[in-house]
Formats: C-alpha cells, sequence, structure tokens
C-alpha cells in the first residue's frame, strides 16, 4: 500500500511539473473540472488531527519524504545539475538568497501557484546559522481556519523536503507564524536536521495537541461561498490526493481512529447544517453538496432497503491511480450523512468501480 | 547553450591551445609558450579572485590563496622578467628573489589545500579510495626518494639543494592533498547530489600541472634540473602539458562562475520546451 500511496504522490508532483512545463495535459474531469473547494482537503485534515493528534507527525513526515524523492526527479528533467547547490553553507549570503529564490519562484512557486495551493517565496537565508524562511501567503492548507498553533503540516513537510532535496541536506521546516492563528501569511522556518534548536522547535511543532476547530462553522462558510483567499477557493485536486496519501490512516492497531471512523463521525455531524444551508432534508441534498465542493458528480441515488449511490468524477480517484483505501474517509462520510438523512442506520457494504463511475451500497445494519 | 556542451567545448579549445605549443616551428613555440603560460595563470588568478568573492569561510581562503598562488605562479613564468632581473641584480640577488617567490608560491598553495580539506568531506571516501591514496602516497614517496640530493650535491650547495628537496616534498602533498577531490567527484558520479565538476577541473587541473612533471621525469629518466633547462618554455610536450592544465584551472574556475547561471538558464529551456 505504501508503495502504491508513494506513487500517487509520484503522479501528482510529474502531472505539476507537467503543468508548468506546459504540457497539453487532458482534464481529468470534464464536467466539475480538475479543481476542488479547499474545504475538501481542509476539513479532512482537521477531522484527522482532532481525532488522531499523532498524525501531525505522520503527515510531515510523510509529505516530507515524498517532496524530497520528487524533486530529484524534476531536478534531473528540468536538467538542472545535481552540485547546483555544492556547499550551500559556504556561499555568501546576498548569492544564497538570490539564486535559491530564483530556483524556488521558477519552478516550485510555479506549481504551488498552478495547484493554487498558495503564494510561495523565499523569505530570507541566514546562511551562518544555515537556517531559511520561506513565506506561503493564501495558504490553502489553513484559509479560513481559526486555530491556536499553526497546523500547515503537510507544507512544512512539502518544503522541508523540497529544500532538503536542492541543498542535498537533511533539513526541517515549522511554521514560526500560520495565517490560522491570525498572521498575515504562513511563513516555515527552514534548519538543519541536527540543530538542536531546531529539533527542539520541530518536536514542539509536532506535539501532540489536540487542535479543536469549528468545523461547522467553516461548512458554513464554505456553503456560502465566502472567498478566503487572493487566489480563491479551489485548488487542484492533485494537492488533495497527496493530501489524502499523506495522511492516510487505514489500521486501528495503534488506537487511532481510522480514515473511515472519522468519515464517518463528519457525516453524522454535517448532515443537519447540510440539510439546513439548502433547506431541504431529502437524500437529493448530497447531490448539492458534494457538487457545489466541486468533489463528486452525483449521478443517482435509490433508496430501497439499501441505497445504491453511483458516483462519478470523484475527486479521490480522479486519476489513472484508482484505490479504495482512498475512500475510506469519504465511504465513512458517505455513510454518516445519508443515514442521518434518511433516519436509517445503514452501514457501507461495497463499492465497485463501472467504468468512470463508482457504485457504493450501504446496506441496514444487521 | 548547455553548460556540458560549454564545458567539452572549452576543454577541446584547451587541448588545442596546448597543441599548438609543439606543432608549430620551435622558435615560434618558445614564443607562443612564454606568452601562453603566464597569461592562462593570469586568468585563473583573477577567475579565481572572482569565485572567491561568492563563497565564504574556508571555501572563500581556498579559492584566496589558490589566487594568489596563480599570481605568484604567474610571475615565476615570465622568463623576460627573470632575465632582465639577471641582467640588472646579479645571478645571486635573482636566485634569491626566485627561491623567496617559490616558497610563497608554495605557502599560498598549500594554505589553499589545508582549506579546501577543511570543506571536502574527506570520511566519504570509500575503501577503493583509500587504497587509490595509499598507492598514490607510495609512488610519492618514491618520486621523493628518487629525488633526494647526494651528500655531495648537499655539501656543494644546501640552500639549493634542501629547497628542491623541499619543493619535491611540498608537490607530492599537494597531490595527495587535492586527489580527494576528484575522487569524491568519481565516487558520487551516479549518486544523487553530486560533487562539483567545476571544484573537480579546477583541483584536478592543478594535480595534473603538478605531477606531469614527474611522470615525464619518470617516463624519460631524465633529472629534474634537465628538464627545467630543456623543455620548459621551449615548445615542448611538457608546455603543452602546462598550458592544458593552467587552462583546465581556468576553465573550472570560470565554470564555477557561471553555473547558477547555466543551471538556471536549463530550467528556464526545460520549462519552455514542450518536447521535454
Amino acid at each position: 500500500m505504501d508503495i502504491e500511496l508513494d506513487k500517487l504522490n509520484d503522479e501528482v508532483w510529474q502531472s505539476a511539473l507537467a503543468r508548468i512545463m506546459k504540457k497539453d495535459l487532458p482534464v481529468v474531469r470534464t464536467s466539475l473540472g480538475d479543481d476542488i473547494d479547499l474545504y475538501v482537503p481542509q476539513m479532512r485534515t482537521l477531522m484527522m488531527v482532532e481525532a488522531n493528534p499523532d498524525i501531525a507527525r505522520l503527515i510531515y513526515n510523510l509529505s516530507r519524504v515524498s517532496a524530497n524523492r520528487n524533486v530529484f526527479v524534476i531536478m534531473k528533467r528540468l536538467g538542472m545539475p545535481a552540485d547546483y547547490f555544492w556547499k550551500f553553507e559556504y556561499w555568501v549570503n546576498d548569492r544564497a538568497y538570490e539564486t535559491l529564490r530564483k530556483v524556488m519562484n521558477k519552478v516550485f512557486t510555479a506549481i504551488m501557484n498552478l495547484n493554487k495551493e498558495g503564494n510561495l517565496d523565499v523569505q530570507s537565508v541566514d546562511i551562518e546559522h544555515m537556517r531559511l524562511t520561506l513565506s506561503f501567503k493564501d495558504c490553502v492548507e489553513c484559509a479560513g481556519v481559526a486555530a491556536e498553533k499553526g497546523l500547515c503540516y503537510y507544507h512544512a513537510g512539502t518544503f522541508s523536503g523540497i529544500i532538503s532535496a536542492l541543498l542535498n541536506k537533511e533539513m526541517d521546516a515549522f511554521e514560526i507564524t500560520c495565517h490560522a492563528k491570525g498572521d498575515e501569511a504562513c511563513t516555515f522556518l527552514i534548519g538543519k536536521r541536527d540543530d538542536p534548536e531546531i529539533t527542539a522547535k520541530m518536536n514542539e511543532y509536532l506535539a501532540t495537541v489536540k487542535i479543536e476547530t469549528r468545523i461547522d462553522e467553516r461548512l458554513n462558510t464554505c456553503l456560502q461561498g465566502n472567498v478566503l483567499r487572493g487566489m480563491g477557493n479551489l485548488v487542484n485536486v492533485g494537492y488533495y490526493h497527496s493530501m489524502i496519501a499523506n495522511s492516510i490512516i487505514i489500521g486501528q492497531a495503534d488506537g487511532s481512529s481510522s480514515s473511515f471512523d472519522i468519515g464517518l463521525d463528519y457525516g453524522i455531524k454535517m448532515a443537519p447544517i447540510i440539510a439546513a444551508f439548502y433547506n431541504d432534508n431529502q437524500i437529493d441534498v448530497i447531490k448539492k453538496y458534494f457538487r457545489q465542493l466541486h468533489h463528486i458528480d452525483i449521478k443517482t441515488i435509490e433508496v430501497g432497503e439499501n441505497v445504491d449511490i453511483v458516483l462519478s468524477e470523484c475527486a479521490e480517484t480522479a486519476t489513472m491511480f484508482r484505490n479504495k483505501e482512498l475512500l475510506h474517509f469519504l465511504f465513512g462520510e458517505l455513510q454518516g450523512l445519508v443515514s442521518q438523512l434518511i433516519n436509517r442506520t445503514l452501514v457501507y457494504q461495497d463499492s465497485v468501480f463501472e467504468n468512470s463511475d463508482l457504485k457504493v451500497k450501504l446496506s441496514p445494519q444487521v | 547553450m548547455d553548460r556540458r556542451f560549454i564545458l567539452i567545448l572549452a576543454i577541446i579549445g584547451a587541448v588545442l591551445l596546448s597543441v599548438l605549443s609543439f606543432i608549430i616551428p620551435k622558435n615560434v613555440g618558445s614564443v607562443y609558450v612564454s606568452v601562453m603560460q603566464p597569461l592562462a595563470l593570469f586568468m585563473g588568478f583573477l577567475l579565481a579572485f572572482e569565485v572567491s568573492l561568492n563563497y565564504g569561510r574556508e571555501l572563500k581562503k581556498s579559492f584566496l590563496f589558490l589566487s594568489l598562488f596563480l599570481l605568484l605562479y604567474m610571475v615565476s613564468n615570465i622568463l623576460p622578467l627573470w632575465q632582465y632581473f639577471y641582467s640588472s641584480l646579479g645571478n645571486t640577488t635573482t636566485l634569491y628573489l626566485i627561491q623567496i617567490l617559490q616558497i610563497a608560491c608554495y605557502a599560498m598553495v598549500l594554505t589553499s589545500c589545508a582549506y579546501t580539506l577543511r570543506v571536502i568531506e574527506v570520511k566519504r571516501i570509500n575503501r577503493y579510495g583509500w587504497i587509490f591514496i595509499g598507492l598514490l602516497a607510495l609512488l610519492c614517496v618514491y618520486i621523493v626518494i628518487r629525488n633526494l640530493p647526494t651528500m655531495n650535491a648537499i655539501s656543494a650547495d644546501p640552500t639549493t639543494q634542501i629547497l628542491r628537496l623541499l619543493i619535491t616534498i611540498f608537490d607530492m602533498a599537494i597531490i595527495l592533498m587535492l586527489v580527494p577531490v576528484v575522487l569524491l567527484y568519481i565516487q558520487h558520479l551516479k549518486s544523487k547530489a553530486k560533487e562539483s565538476i567545476t571544484f573537480m577541473l579546477i583541483m584536478g587541473g592543478l594535480i595534473f600541472s603538478i605531477i606531469s612533471t614527474y611522470i615525464f621525469e619518470l617516463a624519460t629518466g631524465m633529472s629534474l634540473d634537465k628538464i627545467a633547462t630543456d623543455y620548459f618554455q621551449k615548445g615542448s610536450v611538457l608546455d603543452a602539458i602546462y598550458i592544458f592544465s593552467y587552462c583546465i584551472i581556468a576553465i573550472g574556475l570560470y565554470g564555477n562562475i557561471k553555473y547558477s547561471e547555466w543551471g538556471y538558464q536549463a530550467i528556464v529551456k526545460a520549462l519552455s520546451s514542450k518536447e521535454n
């Protein structure tokens, strides 16, 4: 499974690279488009972090490893010499800042902009202490969220992975400002992994802390369509894929909640809010909900003893890569939403891919 | 233009410039060499100084001392200047000047090598690298022993003989100190993050310029004195090798200055090309 998730991550990075190389890639989702409301990946991560505080470290580590691996591939494909940043720690500060900024802007800021993840920029480089700060405005991970501590773990991991690969040094990153805390932009400090101060602050940043966010309020803001950032509320579906691949929890061996359980909890809690917003408590309301979020085009919902739902252009599987493990959260969410809306306890039974569609069956609880 | 293409082109240019020294008539060849050698060293001095401005700490010092070495070495390679000193200052004073200059040259290059050793990660050299260094060290010891002056020679001219011995020892020390740079480059050719090609060229050029005299000595069986009298700036193969190695140093330094720009241009080109 890890290898398959790695493949998914690699596919996301390569498709982002292809897009900045201006290759004409076909639109994956003809009806909904290749963007998704940033609420979808955000809600998913927030729910995961709330349920399993340890997940921050998991997201950080997985996204770091994936970025690191892919940056080497990107450098090679762009013809960038592998010794480009040779002995970076000996460079004069101005040269280090200007060169790194130029490369980051040309490649990684371009990728982040195309994906609508945020506006990345190198803010400063301190060669003497081997520390770098990156600013990230319009951060997709925390736009519209209020929290007491920084929570952009995916981007912290991604940026440390990028810088580690470019400089060929083991680097770590943590947030020193976060939009979620009320700061203007997210800022990441990146330093050497063997720097005790960096390690201490990293551990503090990824520490097991229960982050509580008002997800109900956040959903309302999303449904009302309030614009949360300069880039708009949509983000490329590739980012969502990376988020899923880097935060998936399948088993419960360590006592943590699985992606399915968290999705189920989410569906149960959000069903009344969705029904109230659309002023409609019929089952079809979920069609409107998923379509508004550019998440899924629900073709049909047949309610009998069982409930059969046909999903089309599902954001989770809108690639060549199809794996049901990625859908556990969604299956839980559907089970929770449908059970609430039709006032019957249903359980997820089965799902099957049919051409581009996905058929999901919910059955009464035995 | 692709950076590899530029470097290959420059190396071909260096080969042509050096080969020219012994394919043209001897009388023209000696003039050509007496201009080309100091010129290549002067270019190296300017470029090494510029490279030193791009770095800090040990690497800055390494290039700074390298640039000073190239400058002093360039002065020692201007034969008309020394002929003028011989005629105006006399043999003894000029010889003292030459010896002072030689000592200064070695002080600069050895300091540069010491800083280089502090920058490169010698610990990363693999077993085969250490075996190679061990064998090279044996060769160096052999070269030193081969050039040991006789007691008669020492008693006749102790200063010159001891200085010559020291120079041989210093030359061998420089080779042993710089070979790790080349070894590390070869060792990491296939790794994700390679060692610097330009740094390898600079140090490789320096090693080549030093070792070629001794290889020539071993191959021909001639003494270093005879080589200096009959082959230095006479339009010889050895002159060609010197020009080639000085040019390689200059190419490495130029490449080091331009490397960021070339790398960035490669990115821009790749991003704007749909074929990639």
